[in-house]
Order: structure tokens, then sequence, then C-alpha cells
């Protein structure tokens, strides 16, 4: 960092067109939540109380703690401390399978209580906004244990810790996302 | 002629939309929910404009050959030689296009005699088809994978791919992947009219096959200038 007033972004530039691209989609599906629930606001109350609330903020400090791992990791990561980086990472996905344990906790709960998605339009989009997320938190899983091999590496080029910036980027995208759903679909009356 | 290749997508989609959507009427979709006689009533009601969009839509699709040969030329540049990347896009795009006419062929049997005949059969008939058309997001899908790994590997001088558009083709293949879902739900956001399935995928491939012009043709106008330098030093 020689010239610290110069701003950079995190990752290639490249990746952001991913990653802002994935936002508008999901601000996209939030607007469609939010006008369905304008239609039968009193089913979309009634079936969020369903929710179990306790799992949702479990879940909400699992993927905090997680995207504070990736932050150590990258940090331990361009200082060259490896082995502390690959052990945050690892904890990192710890944290992201116990969100996928946890979620699919919630899941059967709600589906053996009769709230399966064929329920009503809550439990519908309930469970595809929640299943298009946990589709990212495996995309972002897998995406963390590339960087995992990463930090095998005895150099890092500097496209190479772009990559590994760009994935983190994308955790913590995986993160944001969850923080708006939950927002959305469990606190929202 | 390769750039020719990269407009015929523009040409192909804005063709397209004017036949399915103008002509045909047919954007917004028919109703999953709605039923046998509403679906039956559409078509006798249309009938003869429905035909003409089917048969532009059908002659229109097929502008995308050139469109699709252009890529997979320009992931051979990527790979130097037909490899995997150029022949997974070659069996892609060849699987899609006839999915495709064959999609509106059975739409057009729907249309071609629709009050002779009971209107659960022409129902079935607009089931298949929307399935159909919806349905195969798989092989765009594996393009827009082929496409990101071809940028991600480019290492050709000047550049094929910019990095960016690998991040757009994966952007899309996620946007595109609760189309395949379709199948299983009657109604709802990734029903065959639903947000998720249609019209988030369907404005990302319009996206996408802007982006895919755009980057072909410049790509290809930076080749030919090196080219030329070449033969002038």
């Amino acid at each position: 960092m020689s010239a610290p007033t110069v701003r950079r972004i995190p990752g290639e530039s490249g990746t952001w067109v991913f990653l802002f691209g994935d936002m508008v989609v999901f601000g996209v599906f939030f607007v469609t939540f939010m006008v369905e629930r304008a239609k039968a606001p009193e089913v979309f109350d009634i079936a969020r109380k369903t929710l179990h609330v306790g799992v949702g903020v479990t879940n909400t400090l699992v993927l905090l703690t997680s995207s504070l791992c990736v932050v150590i990791a990258l940090g331990a990561m361009r200082s060259g401390m490896k082995a502390i980086a690959a052990k945050a990472l690892y904890a990192a996905i710890g944290c992201g399978l116990a969100f996928v344990g946890l979620k699919v906790f919630e899941y059967v709960a709600l589906a053996s209580a009769g709230h399966g998605p064929g329920a009503n339009h809550f439990y519908l989009y309930y469970f595809i906004l929640t299943g298009l997320h946990l589709l990212h938190v495996f995309i972002g899983l897998g995406v963390l244990a590339l960087l995992i091999t990463q930090t095998r590496r005895a150099e890092l080029s500097v496209t190479r810790l772009a990559l590994v910036e760009g994935g983190a980027c994308f955790w913590h995208l995986v993160d944001l996302l969850w923080i708006f759903l939950f927002a959305l679909l469990y606190l929202v009356s | 002629m390769q750039r020719i290749g990269a407009w015929c997508g523009i040409v192909m989609i804005v063709l397209f939309s004017i036949f399915f959507s103008v002509m045909a009427k047919l954007f917004p979709p028919l109703s999953p929910t709605a039923s046998a006689d509403e679906i039956a009533d559409f078509f006798v009601q249309h009938k003869i404009w429905v035909r003409f969009g089917i048969a532009g839509s059908l002659l229109s699709i097929v502008v995308s050959f050139p469109f699709l040969a252009a890529i997979c030329l320009r992931i051979r540049r990527v790979e130097g030689r037909l490899g995997m990347l150029t022949i997974t896009q070659l069996l892609a795009a060849a699987v899609f296009v006839p999915a495709f006419i064959f999609a509106f062929i059975i739409l057009a049997a729907a249309a071609f005699r629709p009050d002779q005949r009971p209107p659960e059969i022409t129902t079935a008939l607009n089931d298949l088809f929307w399935l159909w058309f919806v349905g195969i997001a798989g092989t765009i899908i594996v393009q827009n994978l082929t496409l990101a790994v071809a940028a991600f590997v480019d290492k050709t001088e000047p550049q094929t791919f910019p990095r960016w558009y690998g991040y757009l083709n994966l952007w899309v293949a996620t946007l595109s992947l609760p189309g395949g879902m379709t199948v299983v739900f009657n109604d709802g956001p990734l029903a065959w009219n639903g947000v998720f399935s249609f019209y988030v995928p369907g404005a990302a491939l319009v996206i996408w096959l802007f982006a895919t012009t755009f980057v072909i043709n410049s790509s290809v106008k930076a080749q030919q200038a090196a080219e030329a330098d070449l033969v002038a030093a």
C-alpha cells in the first residue's frame, strides 16, 4: 500500500459484476415477496409467527461468525500466516455446515407441522427464498474449500490473491443476503 | 464473419420478441392455473395471430445458429484447438435450438384446430409447450458455465473473453437455475409464468445476449487490429 489515498476494490473488478448482479436479483425477489404479502397481510403475519425465530437468530449469528472467520483468514493470508488462515477457513466452513444443519432442522419441523411449501403463499415463498439462499450457501462452501487449497500454496500471485478476495466477498454476500432474508421473513410484521 | 455471427444474437432476440410477444401475445405467459376452457378460448380467439407468431418465432430462432457458431469459434480460440470446452458448447448449443423449435411446433399443434377438439387436449399441448420452453434452462446453464470457464482460463493475446464476462456468465447460470424447477410448481414464483423461473432468467438471458455480442465484436476487432499490425510489421 504505497498510496493509501487510492481506493482499492477488493477482488477483481469482474467479481463485482456477479456480486452486484446477485444483489439486484435478490432485491427483485424481496420486492416480489413484499407485493405478495401486501395481497394477504393477515395470512402472512399468522404464518410468520409459526417460524422458529430462535433458530433464525442462531443462524444469523452463525453466519456472522463465519464471516468474521473469513476476515481473519484473509488477514492471515495477506501476512503469510498460512496455518492460521487454513484454521479460520475450516471454522468458517464449520459454521456454514451448522447453518445448513439448522436450516434442514427448520424445514423438517415446518413440514411435519403441516406448514410445507404447499400450505399457503407465505410458506411457498419462505421455502423458495431460503432454498435459493441455501443454494448460495452451498456454492459458498465450495468457494471456501477452494480458498483452503490456496492457503497451501507457497506464494500467492497478485491475481490469485484477488481471486481469494473475490471468494471472501462472495461469502460476505451470502451472509448479507441472509440478514435481509431473516429480517424480511422472520421479523417484519 | 464472426462479427456477423455475433450480431445474429441480437437480431434473433429482437425478431423473436416481436413474433412471440407482440404478434402471438404469448407475453406475459398464459397462466398455468387457468382452466382448460380459458386456454382453449385463447387459442380459438387469437388463432390466426398465434399461428403467424409461431411461424415467425420458428424462423427467427434459426438466426441464432451463426451466433452460436461464433461463440464456439471464440471458445476454440481460447483453447487453441477443438478441446473439451468447444465441444461442450457445441453440444449444448446444438440441443438448445431444436429444443426451442420442437416446443414451438407443439404450440403450433395447439393453435392448429383448437375449435374442433375438447379443450383439455389444447390445454395439454399448451402445458407441454410451456414446460418445455421454460424447462430447457439446463442447456443454457451449460453454455454459461462453459463460457465462464473459457473466460477464466483465457490466456490469448489480445484477450478473447474479458474476466467480467466470465463472472457475468456465472451470474446468468445461477439465475437460470430456478427455470429447471418449473416442472415441480403449478403456481407461485417458480411456476412457468413466475418471477423466479420466467421473468428473471428471461431478463438475464437478454442481458447475456447483448453482452455476448458486444464481447465477441470487440475481441474480434482487437484480434483483427493485432493481425493487421503484424502484417504491416
